[in-house]
């Protein structure tokens, strides 16, 4: 059998900060998938474009392991739309990966722009 | 959450809702932005991308995910299925009557080798004994019995019991045997055992002198006395002795050694057997029985080193060490004790099974297998589509999984028959036999083999699987594509195997069978057959003297002999094949050195005491001189028959006839009487047909009457039609006589070979049902190999090949095979066969004859297997092979 890509994140999207970007929009107020969808994409000022195909197995996820909560509301479209809450657990879990991230992105950014010692030139 | 299963449904409804309105949402902001509704209809479906891969790998995020596979696979494997029932019946049908051998022998040995024996903490009873190996027996004198049970530190408990032996019930109803054993006070709280009715048995029951109680068995106080609950105190006659019933046993109460007891009376056992005064000796010899309990962390070794350090303290003193040869006590774990020799059986039968169902096995991989190739397509699409190779063999398992489980449950219902019929033709020596049935374990056990068959045999296309190459398969666009050599190689390792594990099974089973014909060919002496035998027991209030006993036989034989369809009637205190209860007599030949009766070894015979009839009834050869007739009445000259061992034993070169000797058949003070031989006849196996033939002396019952006699009946019609008008004859006499254990001597013929029988039959079904999935998994191969090298062949014949030249290459090829096969085979046979060592009689493991015979009749299989697709090769028409290119 041929080796062929499975299915995978086709996003900008840097993996597993998709979950943090999640947990940081629900936090201005509850949504739904779609909602998300278009607020990370704008507050990104439209360079980050979520792909449904990841937004979806992630919300799911993250309900899974407690951080948000789905309820149901009517809507006027026709379908009822489905909402995402933050919970307890969930705003400590943004916390912890908000503090990793900026961790590694000050990291990455000592890499890119190296302080030059003196003892060094 | 973890979703519940149960919920998926449900939720799988929400998700599709979910992404509608994720749709319905996208759509409206479009159509707002100034879009045609099918504009915004595209560009929302466009933005959002494929909905069922999205739903997909959401669907992935909630867990139970690997049942939901299962259950598609399953019932893709059920769809599958369906489409090829042929195939599928076929696999099943092996399987099942695979797990059904595995599951009704598995339930057998569940039975008797691993079911906790019925008694409290079973595991630290023990069964005691002294052993002593010359002459072979077992003995536990009342001294040493109670040496161990004053002196030791190993036990919680012990207690002594006689076997069960027969008594005769007076006093409800007719006259009945039942069988009954002694046992000492202690015996129920040895084995935690309470009386369901009514009391156990009081210390001062087992004294000497103690009043005679009686426990009885559930089935006897049903049987006899109606379940009446008020039994306990009521008086019974035993033997004509007074017994007061003090209560009923449990229903699942089973007596030791493997026989039942239909009541337990107190062992009345006095402390010391042994008497010496003025230097001489008396010694009582009762067959003791000892079981007991070890007190926790007590073992078998340490036990066994102390109760010999007892034994000698006990016997120090009396000087018996010549008397006892190398006597020594041996402990065995109960459980031991009672399974005795039926473990090897056993375990080679489950061996042979195991065998089987490896051969079912290697024979539906090879069904698989071929079928593997016409899926090549279906599992190389599968591939491209992006299912991993993980997925499809999931797939592929589950489904042989499903095949097996199919199996195990078709099996099952197999097994419960098998159970049934193994439960009524298997032979009655096999302990615990009749509560095997398919209980919980043997289910677990059914459910486990059924799986791991699933993937044993699954795990052959899964292998094919791995190799299809999709490119070379897509591209092949539907002809027959080439099968890898792979599966080709695969399957005829399997056929070796097949071959191999066959080979095993067809020597086992042939070296049973011969060993079975070596039994039944061995001469016993007499003509067994149209005789039956009856046992009558006299009262010995009512007879108590000998003229009395024998007034009773002679006219008993008399009024037989007189019926109509007897061709000779006859008395003999033992039947041959069951000379258990034969006495033995020290022998002093007048003229030969005088004999010291106190050491080991001394010269013995078996001695017997029969109506003059007897020969001719059982038509035992004369050798020399005369048989015992008339000529031997009471007051006659005391004279013998002796058999040839008995010439052999004690008249190396002389002629035996008028030889006297003094031997002692009967206990009593007076001295030994001088018997004279006047006759010599054939040697008769008394004591089973595989035993060994030891000296033996017969007496005339008029010169040495008895109280217990077997009739003897030679009739001219069957047998069976007499056993009436016998116990009619027995009455006449005395009403109050019963007649017990009436059987023919036929019957007691196959109880004797019973156990060679039904291993060299059960072994000879597993290994014929082997050998035809062998054949049949050689013809799939052949013919495999053939149907693929068709247009091969088609190209010889054109090129002008013979008939002959064809089936020669194909025969060449599967003979190959099998002569590797039954090589691997003949190598494991010849490792394996030895572990059958004690299941053998007049054969020895590697018997080459055997060995040459299976080994031909193997090849000749393997070859007619091959004939087939061979022949078939043959006619192959080159036009249409070629035109197929």
């Amino acid at each position: 059998m041929s080796s062929k890509p499975r299915y995978q994140n086709r996003t900008e999207i840097l993996q597993g900060t998709l979950d943090m970007l999640i947990l940081q929009t629900l936090q201005w107020g509850p949504r739904h998938g779609y909602a998300l969808s278009k607020a990370i994409r704008s507050n990104s000022g439209e360079i980050l474009k979520v792909d449904t195909g990841s937004l979806y197995p992630a919300l799911h996820r993250l309900e899974r392991k407690g951080w948000i909560v789905a309820e149901w509301k009517a809507s006027e479209i026709g379908p009822r739309l489905r909402v995402y809450r933050l919970t307890k657990s969930g705003t400590r879990q943004l916390l912890s990966e908000r503090s990793r991230w900026e961790r590694l992105t000050a990291a990455i950014a000592g890499i890119l722009n190296p302080v030059r010692k003196e003892s060094e030139s | 959450m973890k979703f519940p299963l149960w919920r998926r449904a449900q939720r799988d409804k929400e998700l599709v809702e979910e992404m509608q309105a994720h749709l319905a949402l996208a759509e409206r902001e479009a159509t707002e932005s100034g879009q045609t509704p099918k504009q915004a209809q595209a560009s929302a479906h466009q933005e959002f991308g494929n909905v069922g891969l999205a739903a997909e790998v959401t669907r992935d995020t909630w867990g139970w995910n690997w049942l939901v596979e299962l259950l598609q696979d399953a019932r893709y494997g059920v769809r599958n299925m369906r489409r090829t029932p042929g195939f599928a019946l076929v696999t099943v049908l092996t399987l099942a009557l695979g797990i059904g051998a595995n599951t009704a022998i598995f339930s057998v040995v569940d039975a008797v080798l691993f079911r906790a024996l019925p008694y409290r903490d079973a595991g630290r009873l023990v069964w005691a004994t002294n052993f002593a190996s010359e002459p072979k027996q077992n003995l536990v004198f009342a001294d040493e019995y109670a040496g161990w049970r004053t002196q030791n530190h190993v036990f919680e408990n012990i207690a002594a019991y006689s076997p069960a032996a027969e008594y005769t019930l007076t006093g409800t109803g007719s006259p009945q045997r039942l069988r009954g054993a002694q046992v000492t006070a202690s015996f129920l709280n040895v084995l935690g055992v309470m009386p369901q009715l009514g009391r156990n048995f009081l210390p001062e029951e087992d004294q000497p002198t103690g009043p005679k109680a009686a426990l009885l068995s559930d089935a006897v106080w049903r049987s006899n006395f109606g379940a009446d609950r008020n039994v306990v105190g009521r008086v019974v006659a035993l033997d004509d002795t007074p017994y007061t019933v003090i209560g009923v046993l449990p229903r699942d109460f089973e007596f030791l050694d493997n026989s039942p007891a239909e009541f337990l009376v107190p062992l009345q056992l006095s402390d010391t057997s042994i008497q010496s005064a003025n230097g001489k000796m008396r010694i009582m010899i009762r067959a003791l029985s000892v079981v007991a309990r070890l007190r926790p962390g007590a073992t078998v070794v340490a036990t066994t080193a102390e109760l010999n350090a007892i034994n000698e303290r006990v016997l120090s003193g009396l000087n018996l060490k010549q008397l006892l040869g190398d006597a020594h006590a041996q402990v065995f774990l109960l459980h031991d004790h009672e399974i005795g020799d039926v473990r090897p059986a056993l375990l080679v039968l489950l061996g042979a099974v195991g065998f089987v169902l490896l051969i079912a096995c290697a024979n539906v991989a090879n069904l698989q297998l071929a079928r593997a190739a016409t899926r090549e397509r279906e599992v190389a699409i599968r591939g491209a589509l992006g299912a991993g190779r993980w997925r499809l063999a999931k797939l592929l398992l589950t489904e042989s999984s499903a095949l097996a489980l199919a199996g195990g449950v078709a099996g099952l219902l197999l097994a419960a028959w098998a159970i049934r019929l193994i439960r009524r033709f298997a032979p009655q020596k096999i302990p615990h036999l009749q509560v095997a049935h398919l209980n919980l374990r043997v289910l677990l056990f059914t459910l486990v083999v059924s799986l791991l068959t699933g993937i044993l045999f699954g795990l052959a296309p899964v292998w094919a699987a791995f190799r299809v190459s999709l490119n070379n398969t897509l591209k092949d666009g539907g002809a027959q594509s080439g099968s890898g050599t792979g599966t080709r190689r695969a399957q005829k390792v399997l056929m070796v195997a097949e071959i191999a594990l066959s080979f095993v099974l067809f020597i086992g089973a042939a070296l049973l069978v011969k060993s079975f014909h070596q039994l039944t060919a061995i001469q016993p002496g007499f003509d067994p057959h149209g005789v039956l035998t009856a046992h009558v027991a006299l009262p010995l209030e009512q007879y108590q003297t000998p003229v009395q006993q024998r007034t009773f036989f002679e006219e008993l034989v008399q009024r037989l002999q007189a019926l109509p369809g007897v061709a000779s009637a006859a008395a003999t205190a033992t039947v041959p094949l069951r000379g258990d209860m034969q006495m033995i007599s020290m022998i002093q030949v007048e003229g030969q050195p005088k004999i010291n009766p106190y050491v080991a070894n001394v010269p013995t015979a078996r001695v017997n005491s029969v109506t003059p009839g007897y020969f001719s009834a059982l038509r035992v050869p004369l050798i020399a001189g005369r048989l015992l007739d008339e000529r031997d009445g009471a007051d006659a000259p005391k004279s013998v028959v002796v058999n040839q061992a008995f010439v052999r034993r004690f008249f190396e070169k002389e002629d035996p006839i008028g030889k006297r000797f003094m031997a002692k058949f009967s206990p009593g003070p007076e001295a030994p009487p001088i018997w004279t031989i006047v006759g010599v006849i054939h040697d008769t196996k008394q004591r089973g047909l595989a035993d060994d033939i030891t000296p033996e002396v017969t007496a005339s019952t008029s010169q040495w009457p008895r109280f217990m006699m077997t009739l003897v009946l030679r009739t001219s019609d069957s047998p069976v039609s007499l056993v009436s008008a016998v116990r009619q004859q027995v009455s006449a006499l005395d009403k109050n006589i019963p007649v017990y254990a009436v059987q023919t001597m036929d019957d007691m013929f196959s109880a004797e070979v019973a156990s060679q029988r039904f291993n060299a039959i059960a072994l000879a079904g597993f290994a014929g049902f082997a050998v035809l999935l062998a054949a049949v998994g050689i013809y799939g191969v052949m013919a495999y190999a053939v149907s693929r090298r068709s247009h091969e062949m088609g190209v010889r014949i054109a090129l002008g090949a013979g008939r002959g030249n064809v089936v020669r290459m194909i025969l060449n090829q599967g003979f190959r095979l099998a002569l590797i096969g039954v090589g691997l085979g003949l190598a494991t046979s010849f490792a394996l066969t030895r572990l059958m060592t004690g299941l053998l009689f007049g054969v020895k493991p590697s018997d080459p004859q055997t060995f040459v015979l299976v080994t031909a009749a193997l090849l000749a299989v393997a070859l007619a297997a091959c004939w087939i697709p061979a022949h078939r090769a043959t006619r192959v028409d080159p036009v249409i092979a070629l035109r197929y290119e």
